[in-house]
């Protein structure tokens, strides 16, 4: 895979973002390395969503250096960025009545031109994708009549049908079942570590980034708070630090990778019982 | 089918009337006039007249003003993203009216390429409405959908009160305007025809080369830009296309209602939402609908005539709630 001089194919430096006047990313820095799945991980509001949509330029950031596959992003035209990055939002809206065929072959827009119709090498590259992402069999029915795991496959699928060598995931997990987690974190797994994509994603859980990155990004509150592979980073004392939260640690069976275990009854952050005088 | 349908009604615009023509002349009368066709001359005189001068350029008006309202009414709702957007929904409706309420209470006459200062003033009230309602919506380079459409609100409320406020000072001219408000086909010209004809044009093409971008814009508009779509141009190049041939229409038509609204729904309940077939089966069906409209609006206590406004909106709005409960559950 082509790369930057440096070895990496996305690298921002002091990133900032503000909505409406209030700095939401207080200089943020990353680095994807080529085959690489990169987490990012944090509390809410800590800024991980942010980060994707400056990255897709969806959001103008204030300030900071972007450098995608050697390019400056916001140089680029909408559908040449496309063409480098494709993205797999946090949640998707799909429009009724189009088929997940449909809705996959979107993702060739970057290649065509305003006249031009998909052809038969687009239909291919979809329906490939659609095979990957194990939703070939629902090609043909319309989004609106699938469940939402398999809605969030359809996605993915069109993600891969853009063929951009980076893969921006916000989230992708949130609404899957255990089985639909796993089959599209080996998927993109795998998809990076043949050195066909390079992937951020945005991970809620911290065991299940643990498992699949190579290396994680811990936000908290708009800043890059660690950074290193997951036995480096995910530790008790920076989920208590991060989080507020107790937790305990292990070690996976299988993969030898962390895994979280929250500690219930240990909660001494923000009292959440109710105020009298709401009783 | 399509196809059909707008041939048969046609048919229908050309041969009723106040005057009948049986459909075997009406075919010889057009044939006569095809260039190498000698067709020998067996009909009243007048029959021709009828139908080369009043019938012909009044049924492809309704034909041009039906298809270009129901084909940028399908566009608005496309870009904005709004099942109850209509190609009035943004400024052009309350604009034209009160470029015409200007123009019809104008105290000098003038004409320019044998237009009446009417058309004229409702075409640039049309643009000017919807060109403050854009600007305002505008925060830094983007347009949001959501503001675009309260600005439009506002602006016709604004051109609406200013219109009315006219209307106190109208005197004997309310009754004209009036009739023009509720949209009229009746005075058609070739003249008409053929100024509408390239701003119809130019709007379908433009629209129609972005009939895909279109439907991955229905996915929203920031996961369109993320799949490679210059939202805001796009945005922007339709909204403008769309205004323009809907300006075009109202200038030498008034304010049909409806035909805009309700017909690219017909056509999305019955054929599914991909622009790239219901933009031309818009055209097609909005045609249909409006000849037949007029048919109605010119028979039904013929001599005199009823605005086709009220008829679109009398027969389509049953119709349309008909459509929608047999539709329940499967549309929106």
């Amino acid at each position: 895979m082509r790369g930057t001089t440096d070895g990496t194919v996305l690298e921002v430096q002091q990133l900032r973002v503000e909505y409406d006047g209030r700095e939401v990313l207080h200089g943020i820095d990353l680095a994807l390395r080529p085959g690489e799945v990169l987490g990012i991980v944090g509390p809410n509001g800590s800024g991980k969503s942010t980060v994707v949509r400056a990255l897709s330029h969806v959001l103008a950031s204030s300030g900071g250096v972007m450098c995608i596959m050697d390019r400056d992003p916001k140089a680029l035209k909408a559908p040449d960025l496309a063409k480098l990055l494709a993205v797999v939002p946090q949640s998707s809206v799909l429009p009724d009545g189009f088929t997940a065929l449909d809705v996959t072959l979107m993702g060739r827009t970057p290649y065509l031109r305003l006249l031009q119709g998909e052809g038969p090498d687009d239909v291919r590259i979809a329906r490939q994708a659609l095979l990957q992402t194990a939703s070939l069999q629902f090609a043909d029915r319309p989004v609106n009549e699938l469940s939402g795991g398999e809605r969030q496959l359809v996605v993915v699928a069109r993600a891969l049908t853009q063929q951009a060598p980076i893969l921006l995931m916000d989230e992708p997990t949130a609404h899957l079942d255990i089985n639909h987690q796993i089959a599209l974190l080996d998927l993109v797994s795998g998809l990076a570590h043949d050195h066909e994509r390079s992937v951020i994603a945005v991970i809620h859980d911290l065991t299940l980034a643990s498992q699949y990155c190579d290396r994680i990004v811990v936000l908290n509150n708009g800043r890059v708070v660690a950074t290193g592979t997951p036995h480096e980073v995910i530790h008790a004392d920076m989920i208590e630090a991060v989080y507020g939260a107790q937790v305990e640690i292990i070690e996976h069976p299988v993969t030898k990778r962390p895994v979280v275990i929250p500690v219930p009854g240990t909660y001494r952050g923000r009292d959440l019982s109710v105020p009298p005088c709401c009783v | 089918m399509g196809a059909g349908m707008l041939l048969a009604a046609l048919g229908l615009g050309l041969t009723w009337g106040a005057a009948g023509i049986p459909l075997s002349d009406l075919l010889r009368i057009l044939a006569s006039r095809a260039p190498g066709v000698t067709v020998e001359q067996s009909w009243p005189m007048h029959w021709e007249r009828i139908v080369w001068d009043i019938r012909l350029p009044r049924v492809l008006l309704a034909s041009l003003v039906g298809a270009t309202l129901a084909f940028a009414g399908a566009t608005y709702q496309g870009v904005l993203r709004n099942p109850l957007a209509d190609p009035y929904l943004i400024g052009v409706a309350a604009g034209a009216g009160l470029g015409a309420t200007l123009a019809f209470l104008l105290p000098v006459q003038f004409s320019f390429y044998a237009l009446s200062p009417v058309p004229i003033f409702a075409f640039l009230g049309a643009m000017t409405a919807v060109t403050i309602a854009y600007r305002s919506a505008k925060i830094g380079m983007k347009v949001p959908t959501t503001t675009l459409i309260l600005a439009g609100v506002a602006i016709s409320s604004l051109a609406s009160a200013v219109m009315l406020f006219l209307f106190m000072l109208a005197g004997d001219n309310l009754r004209t305007i009036f009739s023009w408000i509720m949209g009229s086909l009746n005075g058609s010209t070739w003249d008409r025809v053929y100024l509408l004809v390239p701003y119809t044009a130019v709007m379908a093409l433009v629209v129609l080369a972005h009939g895909r971008v279109l439907n991955v814009l229905q996915l929203n508009e920031e996961q369109a830009q993320q799949v490679g779509v210059d939202v805001e141009r796009v945005k922007m190049t339709l909204i403008v296309a769309a205004s323009i041939g809907t300006a075009a229409a109202v200038s030498v038509s008034g304010l049909i209602g409806f035909v805009g609204l309700v017909v690219p729904h017909m056509i999305r309940m019955v054929w599914g939402p991909d622009y790239r077939v219901l933009l031309p089966l818009s055209m097609l069906y909005g045609a249909t609908f409006l000849i037949l409209a007029d048919l109605i609006a010119r028979t039904i206590i013929s001599p005199a005539e009823i605005p086709v406004g009220v008829v679109t909106a009398f027969c389509g709005a049953p119709f349309f709630l008909l459509l929608l409960r047999r539709a329940r559950g499967t549309y929106l």
